[in-house]
């Protein structure tokens, strides 16, 4: 820990999955906190690569690879976005499971000085499966974790 | 949204305080409205207000005023940390329940809580005032861990 936790040119870590959801938490977080440098994140699903392993005996490294290769695309389409929304944006991809730990581990790595998640960053039988990864990453991270939930209006499920 | 004021929630812990800390140099300058809400009734004296020589009324307007005393000592170290802060004081049960109503009120940008963990008795009884008010308010949480 440093002497103050809330150095200020710390970046911000933006959590990113390509849904509705992580959009509008972009969206809002550039409102409160842009112009700062922020890393945008996607993390993709280690299971993936472990079901291929386990089913095939080998071939993991290539599913690895092209899990990496999409988290990527996909941070880079948020980073797009945290740029439109006024922030010093690049893009960062991982691969974990649980997913709040591979955001806490990169969270550590940069050093964050918040981390944002959307709210609903796992729907359906992931959130049943995983528990909800804004709670566990604000129980995990040990930094404050913005939490934002999906615009009022647009959802209409 | 840039108008809209930040709602800290200020309990005294040191969670809070490392709440400020947070917002002062994530949000700086902005208008910080500092909450706290005591409970209605504490343990001790939901039971001691079953006896008529205290009514309960009394236990509740002693709680406003310890709520405000609180607040107003956030405030001021939110002042401290550069923040235009100002207090407000409620009782209420459950206590997430107050701050999603104040942040309405207010029209809060964001609300910023402190995370006490999970070790208090009152965390046990309430569950987690953090995940309640991410639960049932529309609106951007902050949620800071103590320092």
């Amino acid at each position: 820990m440093s002497d103050n936790p809330f150095v200020a040119d710390r970046p911000i870590l933006i959590c990113y999955d390509g849904s509705p959801g992580a959009q509008h938490a972009i969206a809002v977080a550039g409102a409160l906190l842009k112009g700062r440098r922020a890393v945008v994140l996607d993390v993709g699903p280690l299971d993936l690569v472990a079901e291929t392993y386990a089913a095939a005996g080998s071939g993991a490294a290539d599913v690895g690879q092209a899990v990496y290769a999409g988290a990527l695309a996909q941070a880079e389409a948020g980073a797009e976005l945290a740029r439109q929304a006024g922030f010093d944006a690049e893009p960062r991809a991982g691969i974990d499971a649980p997913t709040w730990r591979g955001i806490t581990e990169v969270a550590n790595d940069i050093d964050a000085a918040v981390i944002v998640l959307g709210s609903e960053g796992r729907t359906g039988l992931d959130e049943l499966l995983e528990g909800s990864v804004s709670h566990d990453v604000a129980e995990h991270a040990h930094r404050p974790v913005l939490v934002v939930p999906p615009p009022p209006a647009s959802s209409h499920a | 949204m840039p108008d809209t004021p930040i709602l800290i929630c200020y309990d005294g812990s040191d969670a809070a305080d490392s709440a400020i800390a947070a917002v002062a140099t994530l949000l700086p300058s902005r208008h910080a409205i500092v909450l706290d809400v005591g409970p209605v009734l504490t343990d001790t004296e939901s039971i001691a207000a079953l006896s008529p020589v205290m009514p309960g009324q009394g236990f509740e307007d002693e709680n406003l005023d310890d709520a405000r005393r609180n607040a107003e000592v956030g405030a001021e170290r939110a002042r401290q940390a550069g923040l235009d802060a100002e207090a407000r004081a409620g009782v209420a049960a459950p206590t997430w329940e107050a701050i999603v109503d104040t942040a309405n009120d207010v029209d809060a940008a964001v609300i910023v809580l402190g995370s006490r963990g999970l070790d208090g008795f009152r965390e046990l009884l309430e569950g987690s005032v953090s995940h309640a008010v991410v639960e049932h308010s529309k609106r951007p949480v902050l949620i800071v861990p103590p320092a």
